[in-house]
């Protein structure tokens, strides 16, 4: 285990070797500690009181007229607060380390439920016991103290008087003369030190009891990042797991996570189990509980670390393959369009140019029939391939898509169709290019199949913006009946709109035409950038 | 170590003296009167309660009760001197132990009568003459009060005085405790004051009143109530 946001290099801060002066110093400290608490209790139990009566009580007998409930709110939210300054107090001057308390629940619904929902918590009741024990638990503590001093003080007084002459008074069957002041001051000593034993046994109880009253239990089995902000009483507290193929720590859904700067408000503490790194925590660098307690926790949870690790790291790597499918549908994209623009660029225009030059040397050769009839056959021949290559490079990766956006370039696609294909396209913004193209290719390949197999005389393309999803159909009122299984490119379709997180459903009854639907997250823009980060991060 | 130690030696101190104690705690009764008519008693006590009770009688009946232990008892002085009989007794400083020494007295009622206790009750009964009862922490109980001027106080402890006569100064006085005074019904020249709650019924309050009546609490309640 090691600490690397607080190097102690002090020896004296090991536990057995420290200075007795010192072991009496920070023993004293406690103890003053321990008295505060007890003193600053009489004040404040008296407030607690107080707010319990005029607050829990007074609302509770008022809550048949509609005054009390208001009232009950209110003194709930006041004594919660209460119970989170106790809480601090007891962190502070008992060294409890009681997490921070929960928010009471948020407002919701009429006063009557919203009462209903604070008052039903057992741990606010465990806080009201705790506010209403603060004074007479105080009041018991303090008096136990006050007579054993009051004891040591009065044996000094009447021994030092003894001691002086100047009493006159008995001691039991004796008169206090300059012997028995002696020894009077003399079983002072053992009273003193009989008195600061008490005042340190009495943090044991008042300890036991704010933990008792204010620590808020986690369900068993809670995740092991629960248990430790609630041991450690940090609820800002993280964990990020160590990959070693990757050299790299993630958070539990396989993210990458940076560790704090030194010199920042965070720091983190290593955690190894089996002289393997497995994690890190974390944490605030103003933690109450100090770097041992850090350790210490950490250390007991190691083994479940490593377990949440291995799971971790199941994550990251499922994380990487979904990263890895976008990168490759992202990647075809981006191949279809650098081959459509190539055909375009250059064979397209090459031909383009070819038949300029046919035309020309038609009107040279004049009128020799053979020469103008094979120049017609070429010409012909040449225009067959224009069409052929621009038509192949649609099927790639249509311009008009890059060029001008889906809406577009589908009203382009049902143009073309040899059957009746009507559109209905409400697309205010284009949406990201990645869910263009898998958009535009789900179309295109549903109107192939409606051509080839569905036997429509009509269909009807959608496209529409849906609660942060771009959704794409196409319908027809063909035969139905289409089958994935059968190889129509559906399941091609599915993978790429599965790699954007998207999903793509057929509804295809016999005799009762096809519906092909695309909903694409219209963000997922934010996952291909990811993915190429990610890509980056991991090399 | 040094805690088990301290906690041996100061427990082994705390059991001897507490054997010593109960083996030690003595109770003593003492009698004796004067057969002189006397026309003023003072009673001083340092611990212990006074009973005052008025006869008939021109004598005075003394009983004196000592409780005390480790063999510390209380010293009397007595006195007498001009018809008055001046009665003072009191504990040495005890750091440990017990001492008290209560009185029950038995005066003409006539007579007038000056009791001063530091930590004891006070009580007065049938008594017709002027009288000037005092106590630091104890209580004050006066009944059937048939004189012209009485006053009662207490420091810390609560006051009541039923009077079976209108009497011509009645002065009820507490700092913390209640002070009450019930009174035949009639007109009284009324004062009062207190921390708490004041009550004054079933009598008249007039200026002109030959009757006067000054009760006061710093920290308790007040009653001033007319009929017996």
């Amino acid at each position: 285990m090691s600490t690397p946001a607080q190097a102690a290099g002090d020896p004296a801060a090991v536990p057995g070797i420290a200075p007795q002066s010192e072991e009496v110093g920070l023993r004293s400290e406690r103890v003053i500690k321990e008295l505060a608490y007890v003193a600053i209790g009489l004040p404040l139990g008296a407030l607690y009181a107080g707010l319990l009566l005029g607050g829990l009580v007074l609302g509770t007998l008022l809550a048949p007229i509609w005054i009390g409930l208001p009232l009950l709110l209110a003194s709930s939210g006041v004594l919660w607060s209460c119970a989170a300054l106790e809480r601090r107090l007891a962190n502070r001057l008992l060294g409890t380390r009681i997490s921070p308390l929960p928010p009471l629940p948020a407002a919701a619904g009429g006063l009557a439920q919203r009462v209903r929902q604070r008052l039903g918590r057992r741990s606010f009741w465990r806080a009201v016991a705790l506010l209403a024990l603060r004074l007479p638990v105080s009041a018991i503590a303090a008096a136990v103290i006050a007579v054993g001093l009051a004891a040591a003080v009065a044996l000094l007084v009447f021994g030092l008087r003894g001691v002086t002459g100047s009493e006159t008074g008995y001691f039991g069957p004796f008169a206090i003369g300059p012997g028995l002041g002696v020894a009077l001051c003399l079983l002072a000593v053992p009273v003193v030190v009989l008195t600061v034993a008490v005042a340190e046994w009495i943090g044991l109880p008042l300890r036991a009891l704010a933990r008792a009253l204010l620590v808020t239990n986690l369900p068993a089995g809670a995740p092991v990042r629960e248990t430790l902000a609630q041991s450690l009483g940090d609820r800002t507290l993280s964990i990020a797991y160590w990959l070693p193929d990757r050299e790299a720590f993630v958070d539990e859904r396989g993210l990458p996570v940076p560790l704090p700067e030194p010199g920042s408000d965070r720091a983190w503490t290593a955690v190894d189990y089996n002289g393997r790194r497995v994690a890190a925590i974390i944490h605030d660098a103003r933690l109450e509980a100090g770097p041992e307690l850090v350790q210490a926790a950490a250390a007991a949870a190691s083994l479940a670390l490593d377990n949440e690790r291995l799971k971790a790291d199941l994550r990251a790597r499922v994380e990487e393959l979904r990263a890895s499918r976008v990168r490759i549908v992202e990647a075809s994209n981006t191949a279809r369009r650098r081959i459509e623009r190539d055909l375009h660029d250059g064979a397209q225009q090459q031909l383009v140019a070819l038949a300029v030059d046919l035309r020309l040397l038609r009107s040279r050769v004049g009128t020799n029939p053979e020469a103008t009839d094979l120049i017609d056959q070429i010409e012909t021949k040449l225009s067959t391939a224009i069409s052929e290559l621009q038509e192949l490079a649609r099927g790639i990766h249509p311009g008009i898509l890059t060029d001008r956006g889906l809406a577009p370039a589908l009203e382009s696609l049902a143009a073309r169709a040899p059957i009746a294909v009507a559109c209905e396209l409400s697309l205010p913004d284009r949406p990201p290019a990645s869910v263009e193209a898998v958009a535009y290719f789900v179309v295109a390949e549903a109107l192939t199949n409606v051509l080839k197999y569905a036997e429509a005389g009509h269909a009807t393309i959608r496209a529409s913006y849906d609660d942060g999803y771009v959704v794409v159909e196409m319908q027809d009122d063909g035969v139905g009946g289409a089958d994935e299984r059968k190889g129509t490119g559906l399941q091609g379709l599915r993978d790429r709109v599965g790699a954007l997180e998207g999903t793509l459903s057929v509804t295809s009854p016999p005799r009762g035409g096809t519906l092909v639907s695309a909903r694409i997250p219209a963000r997922a823009d934010r996952l291909v950038e990811r993915a190429r980060t990610k890509g980056q991060e991991f090399g | 170590m040094a805690v088990a130690a301290s906690a041996v030696i100061v427990a082994l101190v705390a059991l001897a003296l507490g054997i010593g104690w109960l083996a030690s705690l003595h109770s003593r009764n003492t009698t004796y009167s004067y057969g002189i008519p006397l026309k003023q008693v003072d009673v001083r006590l340092s611990s212990g309660n006074a009973v005052i009770v008025g006869t008939g009688s021109s004598m005075i009946r003394v009983l004196r009760t000592d409780d005390y232990a480790f063999g510390h008892s209380a010293r009397e002085r007595r006195s007498l001197s001009n018809g008055t009989l001046r009665l003072t007794s009191s504990c040495p400083r005890i750091v440990v132990g017990s001492c008290s020494a209560s009185y029950e007295i038995a005066v003409p009622e006539t007579a007038r009568i000056n009791v001063r206790t530091t930590a004891g009750d006070i009580r007065l009964s049938g008594f017709r003459g002027t009288a000037d009862v005092a106590t630091r922490s104890g209580n004050v109980d006066v009944e059937a009060y048939c004189g012209f001027d009485l006053s009662a106080t207490s420091r810390s402890g609560n006051v009541r005085v039923a009077a079976a006569c209108a009497p011509q100064h009645l002065t009820v006085k507490s700092g913390s405790g209640d002070a009450s005074a019930q009174v035949p019904p009639g007109r009284y020249r009324i004062s009062t004051s207190a921390g708490g709650t004041e009550h004054v019924a079933g009598i008249v309050r007039d200026r002109n009143a030959p009757f006067t009546i000054d009760a006061h609490s710093a920290g308790g309640n007040v009653a001033v109530e007319g009929g017996l």
